[in-house]
């Protein structure tokens, strides 16, 4: 392991936050192994039901939310330290999908008694955006949802629906009007699996997690099912968002460190021209480079966890700028991990393949690269809005 | 660019183009073309590749850059372009590089005449299918340190050891190996070029399982197995020398620019299907563009590049050291496209659907065709700066053989 100064350079929990992630770091290393997961994976279960019963036990799926609903009313500070510790591990339980997505848009809009079954662990979940052919984006919406009495009807597509294929509840996003100059226009319905007129097609992901695409065949939903107020999706989704970003960038914060780890255990040992790879200039720098890329993500993710967690005017151009420095850093880490380590990591054999495809898979997730960067441009007047 | 043609031959060239053209529109079925556009890495799926090896091999273009006298055309260096670059956007399968490109090559340079007269037709007919025994597992990038043994015994060596990284082991019947004739001097010096059947006793292959969760990629192992002395290719200790020379047709004989062109055109068909966040097609994003035109760029002057080695090679060189910048430069490249590509597809790209990868197996899949592949040639594409002589090694011979420093 490196003890490098990099540990001086990072912000000081408190106590109660360095022991959740010291509880959660320490359960990790010897409730979470590698070789089980993969075996996990050969027999096709999309995830361990067990590991998420013991997730609902330490308190992890209660943690974002408020006491009033009996949650642990962490902030957006004490997620990131799990999800770093979530991303360490290579865990592929869905906390961000079901917890901090779909549970942040049900707590938000009012649906405590799903939020309950959440945090015990009873019932998974998945937040349903983008639709085909159409990259993340709350604007593009065009799921057609038609007023019926007192209710709705649903009818359209939903694709690439993250943990879709294991989930008990969807939020579906629907439009409702045409969208406003202030993002209104879509409403966010809930959408229960077994409700006549929802086929999901579930399928396996790259990274040995699943998703779905949905088809919404006349689906009738009464008043009850609208999440906040119709049409106004986008005050549920916003706060919904900072905070999910922030878990997925911790996470792969959390994996980047792991690259960085193995990277250099992996080349102090490995022996080619009579002496260790690490003595070598050029992978020296490599890695240098590697673990200054890891430290600047982790000093923006810093701030902007405190920016979201002060609620501050500047929270969302800083969401964007750490989406989008995770993703260049990710990929920088990730492919360097590989290259360093040679054809061994080419393998399914060992885990630094497996967190390559983690960061590929998470970087379209939310929106992606040029999503996050053009959202930085607008936010800050580098692109003028018209 | 390519060396001017006028007049003349111009029209010749045209004339050559259209005959590719007119062989492709017969011999390239739907299934070899399916088997040619969804390839995830530098193989095609294995039954399309050696279907389509037999029909280019039956009209005498299998290995079009060989002399004539051993099966090759006798086609110029602007004929040979053409004809890659046909195929390739055409969307056939590539041929297996190891016997084709990598070992023929070298037969022809260093083998017996028996071993002429023997190996190539049956490389050409696609009888032998080779692969390549190079890296062991303590011998990657410092090859020369390989252990490998062969000992003489009479009119035989009896090889033990084992290779990795072996691309393909499990469908060859013939590997090319270097294996260890000597302890003394060098590391270099003691290394020995064996042609070796696969259906010697003593010989075991296991797959190994890639990111992609296919396989590719063999460990062979070798106990007792006893190869004749007339396998022998190049004098015993004198393999190095044949062993590079290999490496240098294995890294520069491809044209990366060609396989870069169709990159390049993919993603465009991604990028005009697939909505940005702005709901305009992620095409007709700014920072998209820019990124396309560079890499596009690039990819001009790579083909530039590799058109200039290919006439040094026609006019008697071989590549040289310059194999290896072609090498860094295409795969490196190639990577970034494959970048661009998950950038183009968005969340497309995750789906996890191998069956839907298989030419012959016709299943249905889920989603935009033009995502299929994306995340699959972006994992496999790490490889390609590892095999052959990874990137840092490439930069060493560089410097060392090209900038002399």
């Amino acid at each position: 392991m490196n003890a490098f100064a990099g540990d001086e350079l990072r912000m000081k929990p408190t106590e109660e936050q360095t022991m959740l992630r010291d509880s959660a770091a320490k359960y990790l290393a010897e409730g979470y192994s590698f070789a089980d997961r993969e075996a996990q994976i050969q027999a096709g279960e999309p995830f361990s039901r067990p590991h998420w019963a013991v997730f609902a036990d330490m308190g992890w799926l209660a943690m974002p939310f408020p006491e009033s609903l009996d949650g642990l009313g962490f902030g957006a500070s004490e997620t990131a330290l799990l999800c770093e510790e979530l991303g360490r591990a290579l865990v592929r339980e869905p906390y961000l999908e079901t917890v901090l997505l779909a549970g942040g848009m049900l707590q938000r809009g009012g649906a405590a008694e799903h939020v309950s079954r959440i945090m015990a662990g009873e019932v998974q979940a998945a937040l349903a955006v983008t639709e085909p052919e159409k990259q993340f984006s709350l604007d593009t919406v065009s799921l057609s949802a038609k007023p019926d009495g007192e209710g709705f009807i649903l009818d359209g597509e939903k694709t690439v629906v993250r943990n879709g294929a294991v989930a008990d509840l969807f939020i579906v996003l629907a439009r409702t009007a045409e969208a406003g100059a202030d993002g209104s226009g879509v409403t966010a319905f809930l959408v229960h699996r077994d409700d006549p007129g929802l086929v999901v097609q579930g399928y396996p992901t790259y990274d040995d997690r699943c998703a779905a695409d949905l088809r919404l065949e006349q689906l009738q939903v009464d008043a009850s099912r609208i999440l906040g107020e119709a049409g106004r999706a986008e005050t549920l989704l916003a706060p919904t968002l900072r905070h999910a970003v922030v878990g997925m960038v911790a996470e792969s914060l959390g994996c980047m460190q792991a690259l960085l780890d193995d990277t250099l255990e992996y080349t102090r040992q490995r022996k080619q021209f009579g002496q260790p790879l690490a003595t070598f200039q050029a992978l020296r720098h490599r890695m240098t480079d590697m673990f200054m890329q890891l430290e600047l993500t982790r000093s923006l993710l810093q701030v902007t966890v405190s920016q979201v967690d002060q609620d501050s005017d500047r929270a969302d151009t800083y969401v964007a700028a750490v989406k989008a420095k995770s993703i260049a850093a990710g990929r920088f880490i990730a492919q360097s991990a590989i290259q360093l380590h040679g054809g061994i990591a080419t393998t399914n054999d060992l885990r630094v393949g497996h967190y390559f495809k983690r960061l590929a898979a998470l970087e379209s997730a939310l929106g992606g690269r040029d999503a996050h960067i053009q959202r930085y441009a607008q936010l800050t007047g580098i692109a003028k809005n018209d | 660019m390519r060396p001017a043609a006028t007049g003349v031959l111009q029209m010749e060239y045209e004339a050559f183009r259209e005959e590719v053209r007119d062989f492709l529109r017969q011999e390239l079925t739907e299934e070899l073309r399916r088997a040619g556009s969804m390839m995830t890495s530098v193989f095609a799926e294995f039954n399309a590749t050696m279907a389509w090896h037999c029909k280019l091999h039956a009209r005498g273009w299998v290995a079009p850059d060989w002399p004539a006298e051993h099966g090759g055309t006798g086609w110029d260096i602007n004929q040979f372009h053409i004809f890659q670059e046909e195929c390739k956007l055409a969307g056939a399968p590539s041929v297996l590089p190891m016997g084709i490109q990598m070992l023929g090559p070298m037969l022809i340079r260093y083998g017996t005449e028996a071993q002429k007269a023997h190996y190539l037709p049956r490389i050409l007919s696609g009888e032998d299918i080779w692969c390549q025994g190079y890296s062991e597992p303590g011998a990657g990038s410092d090859l020369a340190s390989l252990q490998t043994s062969a000992q003489r015994d009479g009119d035989d060596y009896i090889v033990n050891g084992s290779k990795i990284w072996t691309s393909y082991a499990h469908h060859s019947n013939m590997i090319f190996c270097l294996v260890r004739t000597s302890r003394e001097g060098k590391p270099q010096q003691g290394i020995s070029f064996l042609l070796i059947d696969m259906a010697t006793p003593g010989i075991t292959v296991d797959p190994i399982t890639g990111l992609d969760r296919s396989v590719e990629q063999c460990q062979v192992f070798f106990e007792d197995v006893r190869v004749p002395v007339a396998n022998l290719v190049g004098g015993e200790n004198e393999g190095w020398a044949v062993a590079k020379y290999l490496l240098e047709f294995e890294r520069g004989g491809q044209n990366y620019s060609i396989d870069l062109k169709k990159q390049a055109a993919r993603i465009r068909r991604q990028a005009e299907g697939e909505q940005g966040s702005d709901g305009l097609p992620v095409l007709s994003s700014a920072v998209f563009q820019a990124r396309l035109a560079e890499l596009e760029i690039d990819m001009l002057a790579l083909e530039a590049t590799e058109l200039r080695i290919k006439g040094a090679v026609e006019a008697g060189g071989n590549p040289g050291a310059l194999s290896s910048l072609v090498k860094v430069a295409g795969t490196e490249l190639s990577q970034k496209f494959n970048q661009l590509g998950l950038d183009a597809v968005g969340e497309q790209a995750i789906p996890f659907q191998p069956d839907a990868l298989d030419p012959s197996a016709e299943a249905p899949f889920r989603g935009p065709d033009y995502a299929l592949t994306a995340m699959a040639e972006y994992i496999n594409n790490r490889a390609s700066t590892i095999y052959g002589g990874t990137a840092e090694i490439q930069r060493e011979i560089i410097a060392k053989h090209v900038l002399s420093i």
